[in-house]
């Protein structure tokens, strides 16, 4: 399965790569660029409806053709030969590389020109001779594809489409293609070998890249329109120096007086030149595709493709038999290159959803943390070890998800962000009993449960922050104070049923008991500030406004918003502290919560799963906590990053962090009671 | 009656039951508590709960209908400034997702956003207690941003039942005197409230089941009640009871709705495809006209739209890449194979019941739930049966073949669709049942009396009279499956993101700006078929 999901991705990457590479034709702002400049032409040129122009542009009749399904299925299969064989054709660097060395050879004396221009006139002398050269020769070859017979007898395919569509550029046979990617390859070889020869180190590889400005304009301005139904004239004297789309489809014209005219791709001055062009105006009416009984009628792939090598054989030959084919008679080509086209698409696009992509080498994670917080660490994980990791996450539901699954699931590991989530978990029964020494060393007594299922990775501690001007220093020091009456309406605080505040309230009910945390509790709602809203980082932004002067938030918020990217987020810390309540001797200090992990029972990559929980607890991954996310580390013997190692030292309260989720829900009893 | 023929009307009972499955499951796992909850909820939270449902619900079905209604009222009757434009432009709204719009109005109409910024700015007030602004995140925050993305469904469907009833009714009415506003109450309101009730009961469900907007407003629902008791007490089957609870009220409400017009059936008597002429407005009452069209327009689509692409645009370089093309492609194809099921089994329900009756409505009635229920809570309800399916064969196949087929069902797309197919088979049931009862039954009978089979007359007589109402259908369901959030997030497969997934990934950490490319896209791929949607309008003779 895992080799079949791979393969399909980099099927995906090649064709989905024809739509986001600017130097493709098809390149999706291309795309839009002709729906745009063809909208342009029928409304404002040729006063068309808008219903009308939507017909149109999107004509059933041009994109559903069996011609045109003969063009998907080409570009396919071509792309799909194109992988193959492109490793084997002849690069430009390659004959750059020999030209430049026969120079030498030749003794021309080299880097003449070396520091007589500047840089931008070789960029821009380099990428204009190319764009003409490359042109001329698109021309020519163009030219002797068909006035060569044998070469003819291959482009035929080309011009086989009875009605053109962006992708009928594709529709070619493979033999063309390789003689264009030649073309290519000689062009700009011997053009970046001259110049390297004559400018030296001045050429490097941006003045190459940057030729294609001119090639990205071209594109811009509606390349595609030459092989669409949009007939798109320019004016007779601009015709004479640019091809117009029409002018190209004059060129796939079937009658014999258009044959062998307008071979040109940008500019028509080559046909000109060759007495080869005729103007848009002095044609009516086109019809696509080739001159009668020159091509067989039912094309299908064995014809596109190997009746072009028969033809060419028997002009080698020049011998005269007819081909026999009673097998293909009764086969329905025609269906099958729809069915296939059709099919091919479905199958590049529609089973990556199907296939299970849980492997069974790799780590499953179901994760109530955000994929691109943990992603740091799951990528140094797979640097370090080459083992992959695949993720599943979503904040409720993943318990319930285990634990239909049973003894199928493919998950391997839990990741939460907060105690009573993985308490859940150990509640349900869903988590291993992990006997890991490096995990038992690493990991402080208190902040794993006793009988190993599940480990904390990182610790989140529930501070004060307080306004610089509106609270003055050391006025308030404990959870406590906060419900002082003269701070009424001066709190404010996310949703009490949010499992950071639950958890605050359960270690307040292990320290004073459930009749005064319900006291706590009623009296803190009493000063708040406003209804209980946001999320940390937002009460932290409210105390900037002067909506309130103290919020209850999780530490790293501070953190994150402080070295902040962005300045307007550090500008509102400096009107904000930081308190870690309840430092005072003999008071149990700040309220810790963790983030943390555990293997699933039922994982079949157990060894895996206590690997990656070690490599968290380990020095790297605690480090990467603290730098990243300003979460501490849970690993005694790690120190926090620079930033967050600047803060003041401050005592934790060292309950069993297990008792917390044991309290949870007399701590919902009373959020609901006091409307927290 | 052969046999043969029967099959039509059984597939659409098998369809129904398979459909109810997850439905009967959150049944029985409400019926299997660990601990009771209600006495707790009744004597904290419940009673504030549920008055805040009622009245984000009353608030939702009250604008819905002030802004869906007189808009399809005057885009169907009346001519004037804009109206071509407006006539497809309205149903725009329908691709914003509300969670989304929450984000954008509370990051400009907050304390801290750009608007207060610049009253204060103006009006040199320093601070929250120099004026008063109505605080964005509360109840009337929340009718503000929903209404303005579920009108659409009023307006859909009022429309077309509008440009569906004979413009003779409206000749007939005025011959005798009534003026086009007079005929609006006395007339075309009343023959409306078949779609104009399917529409509301879809805006209703949609507020039960919305959870990403009043968990962003911290509004104290019954859908946060949910998850409170869920998550916070770890009780899943209080959590299916509450939701049963919403549905079997909800439930009840329609019932009465529909007894009350029991004895009253909406047919069309003749189909000549006599347009109605529309009165032409002109100065001042055009101006109204447009108006009136213009600013739910404004408010549910275009101020998001731009300030989405303000922000992506600034985001642009980070949030685009190769993997934003495949966020595309697996919400778009997602979507369209979403779309495509739904619809197909609406319609065969939807025709087994016009042509079979009425035995196994009850089944149908269940199965149409699934839409009032939270995407989390729908979710468990697909995942346990599921599973339970998965193991089971799985089972089968060890002792058997000794091969473990592991997870088939739950764990991949299949459950997807699954959820997709049946938290949405209410909207294409609800699309499809209100064009079927514009169609006259005598056409049936008709067809039947001359020797066609029932299948030959669903293929050849409905469908084709249908194909307005299965277009909507399979357009909103394409649009909403885009949209959906909860259960893609429970139930998708390793490493598989939708565009929905990724916004509520960057959004739920309040990272709007990072989100508002994909939040942009949602939007921009939504409107695609809605574009194509215009475009059926305007060669439909019905319509335009």
């Amino acid at each position: 399965m895992s080799e079949l999901y791979i393969l399909i991705d980099q099927l995906q990457d090649v064709f989905l790569n024809q739509f986001t590479d600017s130097r493709k034709r098809i390149f999706f702002l291309y795309i839009f660029s002709a729906f745009v400049i063809s909208f342009i032409w029928l409304k404002f040129f040729k006063s068309y409806k808008y219903n009308e122009i939507v017909n149109k542009i999107f004509d059933r009749k041009v994109y559903f053709s069996l011609s045109a399904f003969e063009d998907y299925f080409l570009a396919i299969i071509n792309q799909l030969i194109m992988v193959i064989i492109s490793p084997y054709l002849l690069t430009q660097l390659i004959l750059a590389t020999f030209l430049f060395n026969l120079f030498h050879k030749l003794s021309f004396s080299p880097h003449l020109y070396s520091g007589l221009f500047s840089n931008l006139t070789i960029a821009i002398l380099f990428s204009s001779i190319f764009f003409i050269l490359d042109d001329f020769a698109r021309f020519y070859v163009h030219r002797l594809l068909h006035k060569i017979s044998f070469f003819w007898v291959f482009h035929k395919v080309h011009h086989s489409a009875r009605t053109l569509n962006p992708l009928t550029v594709y529709r070619t046979h493979p033999v063309e293609g390789i003689i264009f990617s030649i073309r290519g390859a000689l062009v700009q070889g011997l053009l970046i070998s001259i110049f390297v020869f004559l400018f030296g180190s001045q050429v490097d590889l941006i003045t190459i890249y940057s030729a294609n400005i001119f090639a990205f304009i071209f594109n811009i301005a509606g390349s595609n329109l030459r092989h669409t139904n949009i007939e798109i004239k320019y004016y007779s004297f601009l015709e004479k120096i640019f091809i117009s789309p029409y002018q190209h489809q004059i060129h796939h014209s079937s009658l014999p007086e258009h044959h062998d005219k307008n071979y040109g791709v940008v500019f028509s001055i080559w046909d000109n030149i060759f007495g080869t062009l005729i103007l848009s105006k002095k044609v009516k009416e086109v019809r696509y595709g080739l001159f009668k009984d020159s091509f067989p009628e039912k094309l299908s792939f064995f014809y596109l493709y190997f009746y072009p090598f028969y033809e060419s054989f028997k002009i080698m030959k020049n011998i005269k038999y007819k081909l026999n084919t009673p097998l293909f008679k009764y086969i329905n080509f025609a269906k099958i290159i729809r069915t296939f086209t059709v099919s091919f698409i479905f199958f590049l696009f529609i089973s990556p959803l199907i296939i299970n992509k849980s492997f069974s080498n790799e780590i499953n994670i179901y994760s109530h943390r955000q994929p691109f917080l943990i992603n740091p660490f799951l990528d140094l994980f797979t640097k370090e070890t080459g083992i992959k990791t695949n993720i599943v996450y979503a904040k409720k539901g993943l318990a319930e998800r285990l634990q239909a699954e049973g003894r199928n699931t493919p998950a391997d590991v839990i990741l939460t962000v907060d105690i009573s989530r993985l308490h859940v978990y150990a509640d349900k029964n869903l988590l291993a009993s992990v006997s890991s020494q490096i995990l038992t060393k690493n990991i402080p007594v208190h902040l794993r449960s006793i009988d190993n299922t599940w480990f904390g990775l990182s610790k989140r501690n529930r501070v004060i922050a307080a306004s610089v001007d509106r609270v003055k220093k050391e006025t308030v020091k404990t959870y406590e104070d906060l419900i002082n009456s003269k701070y009424k309406g001066k709190i404010c605080s996310r949703p009490g049923s949010h499992v950071y505040n639950r958890a605050l309230l359960s270690s307040i009910i292990i320290a004073h008991g459930k009749e005064d945390a319900e006291e706590w509790a009623k009296q803190l709602v009493n000063n708040l500030a406003r209804r209980p809203q946001g999320n940390d980082r937002s009460q932290l932004k409210a105390i900037y406004q002067g909506e309130c002067d103290l919020a209850i938030i999780n530490h790293y918020y501070f953190g994150k918003l402080k070295y902040s990217d962005i300045e307007q987020q550090r500008k509102w810390m400096e009107s904000v502290y930081l308190i870690f309540p309840n430092q005072e001797k003999g008071d149990r200090g700040v309220h810790v919560n963790i983030s943390g992990g555990g293997v699933v029972k039922y994982s079949k990559n157990k060894d895996l799963a206590i690997k990656l929980l070690e490599f968290l607890s380990e020095r790297k991954a605690q480090t990467l906590y603290s730098e990243i996310n300003f979460e501490f580390p849970v690993n005694p013997n790690v120190k926090p990053g620079e930033k967050l190692s600047s803060w003041k030292k401050f005592r934790e309260d060292n309950v069993n962090i297990s008792k917390i989720a044991e309290f949870s829900n007399e701590a919902q009893v009373i959020i609901d009671k006091v409307g927290w | 009656m052969k046999y043969s023929l029967k099959l039509w009307g059984v597939l659409g009972i098998v369809l129904t039951l398979i459909i109810s499955i997850p439905i009967i499951s959150i049944i029985i796992i409400a019926l299997t508590p660990n601990f009771n909850i209600w006495g707790h909820l009744i004597s904290t939270v419940l009673p504030v709960y549920t008055s805040n449902t009622l009245l984000l619900m009353l608030g939702n079905i009250i604008c819905v209908c002030l802004i869906g209604i007189p808009t399809a009222w005057l885009v169907s009757c009346y001519s004037f400034f804009g109206r071509n434009f407006f006539s497809w432009a309205l149903i725009l709204p329908l691709a914003v997702p509300a969670y989304i719009i929450a984000f954008v109005y509370t990051d400009i109409l907050e304390y801290s956003g750009a608007f207060q910024v610049i009253l204060r700015n103006l009006f040199n007030w320093n601070n929250a207690q120099d004026y008063w602004f109505p605080n964005i995140r509360s109840i009337g925050g929340a009718v503000f941003v929903m209404s303005f993305v579920l009108y659409p469904y009023v307006y859909l469907l009022c429309r077309s039942s509008f440009q569906h009833n004979s413009a003779r009714f409206y000749e007939v009415s005025r011959t005798l005197g009534y003026n086009l506003w007079s005929t609006f109450f006395k007339l075309s309101l009343p023959l409306t409230r078949p779609a104009l009730v399917i529409g509301c009961s879809l805006v209703m469900m949609e507020t039960l089941a919305d959870f990403g907007t009043v968990d962003f407003f911290s509004i104290n629902t019954l859908t946060l009640a949910i998850f409170n008791v869920w998550l916070g007490m770890g009780n899943a089957s209080g959590a299916a009871q509450i939701s049963l609870v919403i549905l079997i009220f909800v439930f009840t409400l329609l019932y009465f709705e529909k007894s009350a017009r029991n004895r009253r059936e909406y047919h069309i008597i003749d189909r000549n495809n006599i347009l109605i002429q529309r009165n032409i407005l002109k100065g001042y009452k055009s101006f109204i006209a447009f108006t009136i069209c213009f600013i739910p327009l404004l408010i549910g689509f275009i101020i998001p739209s731009i300030i989405l692409f303000y922000y992506s645009l600034l985001t642009f370089d980070i949030s685009f890449d190769i993997s934003f093309y495949k966020l595309i492609i697996n919400s778009f194809s997602l979507s369209l194979i979403a779309s495509l099921i739904t619809v197909i089994a609406a319609i065969v329900i939807a025709s087994g019941q016009r042509l079979y009756g009425n035995k196994f409505i009850i089944f149908t009635r269940i199965s149409l739930l699934g839409y009032a229920f939270p995407g989390a809570v729908l979710a468990l309800g697909i995942i346990i049966p599921l599973a339970l399916i998965d193991n089971y064969i799985d089972k089968f196949f060890i002792s058997y073949f000794n091969i473990s087929t592991g997870l088939i069902l739950s764990g991949s797309i299949f459950a997807l669709l699954f959820a997709y197919l049946i938290r949405f088979i209410a909207i294409g049931y609800g699309a499809i049942e209100s064009g079927y009862t514009s169609i006259n039954k005598n056409i049936d009978m008709a067809s039947i009396s001359l020797g066609a089979g029932k299948i030959f007359t669903i293929k050849k007589i409905h469908i084709p009279l249908l194909k307005s109402s299965i277009l909507i259908a399979s357009i909103i369901v394409f649009v909403d499956t885009m949209k959906e959030l909860p259960a893609t997030l429970i139930l998708r497969p390793f490493n598989f993101d939708t565009l929905a997934t990724n916004v509520y990934q960057l959004a739920s950490d309040e990272l709007l700006e990072q989100s508002s490319l994909s939040a942009l896209t949602i939007v921009l791929v939504g409107i695609v078929p809605l574009i194509f949607l215009t475009k059926k309008i305007s060669d439909n003779k019905y319509f335009s």
